[in-house]
């Protein structure tokens, strides 16, 4: 953490150190640091409220009152100053617990509570408040004012993660300064003057950002607190989980709560080379799925065509001898694993089901570490220090949110932001546009060379979509490469060989010792079918079994159409699932996992960084770590897991590429060309299944340029017929010019997107055509 | 020992027992009649209600915080702004004490911010099961005044298990 809050007027530029003693002791320190930095740093309490390490200061709660005396000072005497904006000075006497300072932080303490509500009883914030805490250790003990206390609004109702207590507030504007100096947005902002000033977003609307729980951590009091959490329990007797995050491939670091086995909240836990101590609602908020009454709770079989409850025994006899029947088995999915789950599939595929058909890319993505196709890799910290980012058709807020935080800061700074793509993907912060078509990202990408060749370090974040012209096009840019992905832990599902064309460790299909010396069993060297070619051939009935390990590729695969086909014609299909998925549902066996809240293990995001997974709740009864389902899926085969991860290959093989199949080009084609785009709530994993995340979900929003939607008669807030592919979906209309022009933008987890063709025509369809959830959501594009 | 000490030692020994025959007894014929108690005992808790018949319980769990014994458990929910629990925003949905673990000191009592739980002189704590003995808050909450809308309607706020003892 810098002793300087970032955004603050740069200190002076020739580093220097200024003596000065607090509380009578001598200390040095940088030039420019602020008292309260300083105080802090050499372990004497401060209070504070306004001045957060990560805000700019403002000097707006007036409790951080120190006494200070010296030479800037010297003819007044000693004073009494706010520590939070005043730096020290050469020889300058900082003293936090003289008489007088003491008495000006009772007297604004005092201040402060004179319309504060003394509701901590009921107040969540209640045993872990600033205020409470500072009364205590600085307050006047009893108040002054005998008059009635102001009433304003309490439990405001700001959108669906924050609640807000007008009461409570202390007009810190931690939060203010929190949206626009680290967001960029103005979600909340300060209402009136004087004594009637109040936090509100803008014109009363529900919140709308992505990041708004990150509020609820900053107030020091309870003013702002999550709906989620309300009422829930009280900070001591919640017990603290270190973990974290799944939800995208960041990984941001999580403290995990949970009260009695069910998870209560989850808090950031500030890690600067990952999250840099800022959490998004998904992942904050989307916990719910842990305890849904939805959750698989033991293991199914199907008998007379219906799924019914069995013994694990039972269906893990039933899945082996299905996985093994005439026409070998495949397997798709393992990119929701951990590191040593991810292993033990790989290890259950070659050594017990004796085949490389395994795939874990059943969506868009095609690859995860940038060294596997020839790129250079990047730190996430490199963001902070790049003079030009480009933007690879990759819309970091829907697709690493936290990843978009410390991308605005540096595009705030001199960070210059080149926004390749169809539609714009950096909207709030500086950024140049390059438009191009979906298919003419390579060709844009190699017009920029000139400029990353200038630049002194450039990093190019590309979401790994797109097929070998565009990984040529991103190695020929030479700048380092962040893959933000569409799996929480594609990275260690590509390095423990979950990938057809390649070996555990990276090793080439041919380069198979050092694995079989690691499991004592011979691998097949045979190349395997990627994710498509597993399910053309699916849908050609010419594999025996399918085994689904965490993928749904009816909602996650480009091509809906052949997905659906493929679990359709496959005689056997295993799926390892956490809720009853549109592909549980037509398996022959639905084997029940645990969650990634519930397991051990370590994880790698999207820069390599290994970190540690907790099991902080205890999942459904009958569930299994898909670890223990692999084992004993393995016993079942007959063969034994070692679980040993084979040593990574000093010369990584090199990977080519092949198109993962965009939807396939529509017979006469529409007039809009179609945009399967990552929403963040309209994920197909636990998000689609998370209650607390339901009120946000969207399957079905269509996204046109203001053009396209006036020469289709459609309007803002209404409803649409999208037809492409033979298939017709209804969709909730929002107009967007940040879409180019003849393009059509809809969600690309949803159920029937995937089923539409490259090219789409739409039409206006009448309101009720909507079902519920998308009308639910064109109301809210309607306000 | 002579003739006379022993008649006398059996004469003295009985004038003992005879002499409290003509006294006040000292055992009450429990559970009959029971004994008053000195007014500041501690015994069997209840739950309190305002006048107005809301529960005094907010639910803020300061009670099983300050438990030495960790016999209470409260779970608080929000109320719902037409058919309140209790005054304010959040009610106890679930409230819990052990009787058999709680050693009766009265902290809950003291940490209660709005007088709910309050230590009762009852103490007929009898039963035959160790379950009688988790009580809820059907057992613990004194019951509404009769006035038109109370009790308000708790089948859905109740906790599971806890019949009355005794």
């Amino acid at each position: 953490m810098s002793s300087t809050p970032p955004g603050a007027a740069a200190p002076a530029p020739p580093p220097s150190t200024v003596a000065c003693t607090i509380n009578g002791r001598p200390h040095t320190f940088p030039r420019g640091t602020l008292i309260v930095d300083a105080v802090r740093q050499v372990g004497h309490p401060i209070p504070y409220y306004c001045y957060h390490p990560k805000l700019a200061p403002v000097g707006a709660c007036r409790v951080c009152m120190v006494q200070v005396e010296g030479p800037p000072v010297a003819a007044r005497g000693p004073i009494v100053t706010t520590g939070c904006t005043t730096p020290v000075f050469e020889g300058l006497k900082i003293e936090t617990m003289s008489e007088p300072a003491k008495l000006a932080r009772r007297q604004v303490l005092q201040f402060l509570l004179i319309n504060h509500p003394l509701d901590c009883p009921v107040c969540d914030k209640g045993g872990e408040c600033d205020l409470q805490d500072f009364t205590l250790g600085y307050g006047p003990g009893v108040s002054e004012f005998a008059e009635p206390k102001v009433l304003r609004r309490k439990a405001a109702d700001l959108g669906p993660f924050l609640v807000l207590d007008q009461e409570r507030c202390i007009m810190c504007q931690r939060c203010v300064r929190y949206e626009s100096e680290v967001l960029g947005e103005q979600n909340l902002v300060l209402k009136e003057r004087g004594d009637r000033t109040v936090i509100d977003t803008g014109q009363g609307e529900p919140y709308a950002g992505y990041f708004s729980g990150n509020n609820t951590e900053l107030c020091p009091v309870g003013a702002l607190t999550s709906r989620t959490y309300r009422f829930k329990a009280r900070p001591w007797d919640v017990r603290p989980v270190a973990s974290v995050c799944q939800g995208c491939s960041l990984g941001c670091n999580v403290t995990a709560q949970t009260r009695a086995g069910r998870i209560v909240r989850l808090m950031l836990r500030d890690n600067p080379a990952v999250d840099g101590g800022w959490l998004c609602d998904r992942g904050r908020y989307g916990f719910g799925h842990s305890a849904s009454p939805d959750r698989l709770t033991a293991p199914l079989v199907r008998r007379d065509g219906r799924l019914v409850p069995a013994s694990w025994d039972e269906a893990m006899a039933a899945a082996a001898g299905g996985l093994r029947r005439a026409g070998g088995a495949a397997v798709l999915g393992g990119a929701r694993l951990t590191d040593e789950e991810a292993v033990l599939l790989a290890e259950l595929t070659r050594v017990a089901l004796r085949t490389n058909d395994v795939d874990w890319r059943v969506g868009r993505q095609r690859f995860a570490a940038p060294e596997a196709v020839g790129a250079r890799g990047a730190a996430i910290a490199d963001l902070d220090g790049a003079d030009l980012v480009v933007l690879a058709d990759t819309c970091l807020v829907e697709e690493a949110p936290v990843l978009e935080i410390r991308l605005r800061r540096a595009a705030s700074r001199r960070t210059a932001v080149l926004d390749v793509g169809p539609v714009r993907n950096f909207r709030i912060g500086r950024s140049t546009r390059v438009p191009c078509p979906p298919d003419g990202l390579a060709a844009a990408l190699a017009s920029l060379g000139p400029k990353v060749a200038a630049a002194a370090r450039p990093v190019v974040i590309w979401n790994g979509r797109g097929s070998e012209d565009v990984a040529e096009a991103v190695r020929a840019l030479g700048a380092p490469v962040l893959v933000p992905g569409e799996w929480s832990n594609a990275r260690g599902a590509e390095k423990a060989g979950l990938v057809p064309d390649a070996l555990p460790g990276y090793h080439a299909l041919d380069d198979a010792a050092p694995v079989e010396a690691a499991w004592g069993a011979s691998v097949p060297r045979h190349p395997g079918r990627d994710a498509r070619a597993i399910l053309e051939a699916a849908a050609a009935g010419s594999i025996g079994g399918l085994y689904l390990v965490g993928a749904n590729p009816l909602r996650t695969f480009p091509d809906g159409g052949l997905a659906a086909a493929a679990l359709d014609k496959v005689p056997f299909l295993v799926v390892q699932d956490l809720f009853m998925t549109e592909a549980a549902a037509a398996a022959d066996v639905v084997l029940p996992a645990t969650g990634p809240l519930e397991k051990a293990g370590h994880v790698t995001n999207l820069a390599g960084n290994r970190q540690t997974l907790a099991a902080v709740a205890a999942g459904p009864g009958g569930a299994r770590s898909d670890g223990d389902i692999f084992h004993a899926l393995a016993a079942a085969c007959g063969v034994a897991l070692t679980g040993r991860a084979p040593e990574v290959a000093t010369e990584p093989v090199r990977r080519v590429l092949t198109p993962g199949g965009g939807p396939p080009a529509g017979p006469g084609g529409g007039a809009l060309r179609l945009l399967l785009r990552t929403r963040l709530y309209a994920g197909g994993g636990t998000t689609a299944f998370d209650p607390n995340l339901a009120p946000l979900r969207e399957d079905a929003v269509l996204r046109l340029h203001p053009r396209d939607a006036a020469a289709a008669g459609l309007e803002d807030g209404g409803a649409a017929y999208v037809k492409g592919g033979g298939s017709t979906l209804t969709a909730a209309v929002r107009v967007d010019p940040d879409v180019d022009a003849g393009h059509a933008e809809l969600p690309a987890h949803g159920f029937g997107p995937t089923r539409l063709g490259a090219w789409v025509d739409v039409q206006p369809a009448p309101a009720e055509a909507l079902p519920g959830r998308a009308a639910a959501i064109a109301a809210v594009s309607a306000r | 020992m002579s003739g006379a000490q022993r008649v006398w030692a059996l004469g003295r020994g009985l004038g003992t027992t005879f002499g409290y025959l003509f006294r006040r007894r000292a055992t009450v014929n429990y559970p009959e009649k029971e004994r008053p108690v000195p007014e500041r005992f501690r015994g069997l808790h209840i739950l309190d209600r305002h006048d107005d018949g809301l529960e005094r319980c907010v639910g803020c769990e300061l009670c099983q915080a300050a438990c030495p014994a960790h016999c209470i458990t409260v779970e608080a929910a929000e109320n719902d702004p037409e058919r309140p629990v209790s005054p304010g925003e959040r009610h106890a949905w679930r409230y819990e004490i052990d009787l058999l673990r709680c050693i009766f000191c009265g902290f809950c009592e003291e940490a209660c911010p709005t007088g709910a739980i309050q230590l009762t002189p009852r103490h007929d704590l009898v039963g035959f099961t160790r379950s009688e003995f988790l009580v809820d808050k059907r057992w613990l909450t004194v019951p509404a005044p009769a006035a038109p809308g109370f009790p308000p309607d708790r089948a859905e706020t109740g906790g599971e298990g806890g019949r009355r003892a005794g």
